[in-house]
């Protein structure tokens, strides 16, 4: 296959949005790219000039397989290659080119963010002489726990095989901005806040941050469990409450470019 | 003490004054028109989620909120907030205002009316450890990524130490004990051109280039020996780096020793070039 190298060119956007969803479905911990987005972040960002946006394409069938996105500061706001294309001879392409693009706006210094799975992308950066460092630290505060459990719950019920239950979340500690109790019913396989407290089902007592961490993958709800940090009454039911918070721990690879920085 | 501020809404009237605030706060950090861009173009800008602290009619703090859609797992995604630039006049830090203007932000009506369910945010560990964390009971997530960099040019380093004033700023903050300062440090760090810094008892000097009658040779990771600016114990970090040879530095035995005795003072001119350097 050839590609050749192109610059941005209007109308591109949606499909580079469409490429870089594509690209890190697996992946959360960024703001999905839609058209209107992509345009703001990447081509209206006062570090980018036209010049700095690389595209390659397939040179038969003009299919766009690669773009990076380069600041006049070095960052390399974003850079993607299709999943389903060579991805070595395509990054050592682009490679090339961002480094003439650098060279040509006489940078400093030059950063890149790398997904930890992408060997590919990894090996090139290493090939091009770059050093490994410290990304920014990511912090993460729920301010509204029913909205994020209501959420995750569309992707824990499929793996979920608790039948029909009340759930009562009795949060201890909260902070004043989040409601401290709340229930939720399951049945049929789907999960729905109640607009009251229920008086019956099981409850579950556990201080605000730690329901927080077990929700964001940072603790094991039986570890909680064992620690005295999550009071299940009744204590029965204890493996269906272990069953469920396990379901809705997030558990993904969070990855995020250099463009969702800011 | 008696507060002599008070936080609110950001209005369109605010932009100019926050604009400078944010410009002097952090200086020319991706110069031209970011605030603009980021703020005020920005399509899912939300007034209501940026707090403004005032004393007197002038703004002395702001903190920013931009909302988002934010994936949480591979099909999930969620409505957030990413905490934006945080800045106070120096002369109001340390009053708890920026706390203030952070608490303002995370109670908008805003957040409960478009079921914002979380925020997050890119924070320096130390103020996260301060603050968020306890504050607003925030956990720091583990992301996969692997960042790279390669430093091309030290140009911007080199013509950071021709500015007289800041040279000027530096030497008033030599320790008394040591004026007699005189030493010639290489630093070879991976991805990145040699560095030569000269000190002298009246001048500083750095050099794009690999001197040959260097006392100290610093050899080693650029993110290991910046790692250690800002934070606490330096000392321990560098020789833990040492030790695990994440770090060598060779050199004359008494410039080594000169060199620990003024270590305060090269501590403080690595913080004020980072400072400058962001």
């Amino acid at each position: 296959m050839e590609y050749e190298i192109q610059r941005y060119r209007e109308g591109d956007a949606t499909k580079l949005a469409e490429l870089f969803n594509r690209v890190h479905k697996r992946y959360a911990g960024f703001t999905p790219r839609t058209e209107d987005y992509w345009i703001w972040c990447c081509f209206q960002r006062p570090d980018v000039e036209n010049d700095g946006i690389i595209i390659v394409e397939e040179k038969q069938t003009r299919e766009i397989v690669g773009y990076a996105v380069l600041g006049k500061s070095g960052n390399v706001w974003e850079l993607c290659v299709d999943t389903k294309a060579p991805r070595e001879q395509i990054m050592l392409i682009m490679f090339e080119e961002i480094n003439g693009y650098f060279r040509k706006v006489n940078t400093d210094r030059i950063v890149i963010n790398v997904p930890s799975d992408d060997r590919v992308m990894q090996e090139t950066c290493r090939q091009m002489g770059l050093a490994e460092q410290t990304p920014s630290h990511m912090f993460v505060g729920i301010v509204d726990f029913e909205a994020l459990i209501q959420a995750l719950s569309k992707k824990s019920f499929e793996r979920m095989s608790v039948s029909k239950e009340i759930i009562t979340v009795k949060l201890l500690n909260a902070r004043p901005w989040i409601n401290p109790d709340f229930s939720m019913k399951i049945e049929n396989g789907k999960l729905e806040i109640l607009p009251y407290l229920a008086s019956d089902g099981l409850t579950v007592n556990v201080d605000s941050d730690i329901f927080a961490s077990l929700i964001l993958g940072k603790t094991k709800p039986l570890t909680a469990f064992v620690k005295r940090k999550l009071k299940i009454r009744p204590l029965r039911k204890i493996f269906r409450v272990l069953k469920f918070l396990d379901s809705i721990q997030i558990d993904s690879l969070w990855f995020y470019p250099l463009a969702d920085f800011g | 003490m008696i507060r002599m501020y008070k936080c609110r809404i950001f209005s369109a009237k605010d932009s100019d004054s926050v604009r400078e605030l944010i410009k002097t706060t952090f200086y020319d950090f991706l110069d031209g028109d970011y605030w603009d861009w980021k703020y005020l173009r920005n399509p899912y800008f939300d007034p209501s989620l940026v707090a403004v602290a005032e004393n007197n009619g002038e703004v002395i703090g702001c903190s920013h909120g931009i909302p988002r859609k934010f994936k949480i797992t591979e099909d999930v995604e969620v409505n957030s907030v990413l905490g934006g630039d945080l800045a106070v006049r120096p002369e109001y830090r340390g009053q708890g205002l920026g706390k203030e203007l952070l608490l303002q932000c995370r109670t908008q009506g805003t957040i409960k009316n478009q079921k914002i369910a979380l925020f997050y945010h890119f924070t320096n560990v130390n103020l996260a450890k301060e603050i968020h964390i306890p504050f607003f009971g925030d956990a720091e997530v583990t992301p996969s990524i692997k960042q790279f960099y390669k430093i091309t040019s030290w140009k911007k380093l080199v013509s950071l130490m021709e500015d007289k004033n800041i040279k000027q700023a530096l030497y008033k903050k030599v320790p008394s004990g040591s004026k007699d300062l005189d030493f010639i440090i290489l630093f070879r760090m991976t991805a990145a051109p040699p560095l030569t810094l000269r000190f002298s008892k009246e001048n500083v000097d750095l050099s794009e280039e690999e001197c040959e009658n260097a006392d100290i040779t610093i050899e080693g990771n650029l993110a290991t020996f910046t790692s250690f600016l800002g934070g606490k114990n330096i000392k321990w970090q560098l020789l833990k780096a040492i030790l695990k040879r994440k770090l060598k530095i060779k050199g004359k035995p008494w410039k080594l020793l000169k060199a620990y005795r003024d270590f305060d003072f090269f501590k403080t001119f690595a913080e004020t070039i980072t400072k400058y350097m962001r």
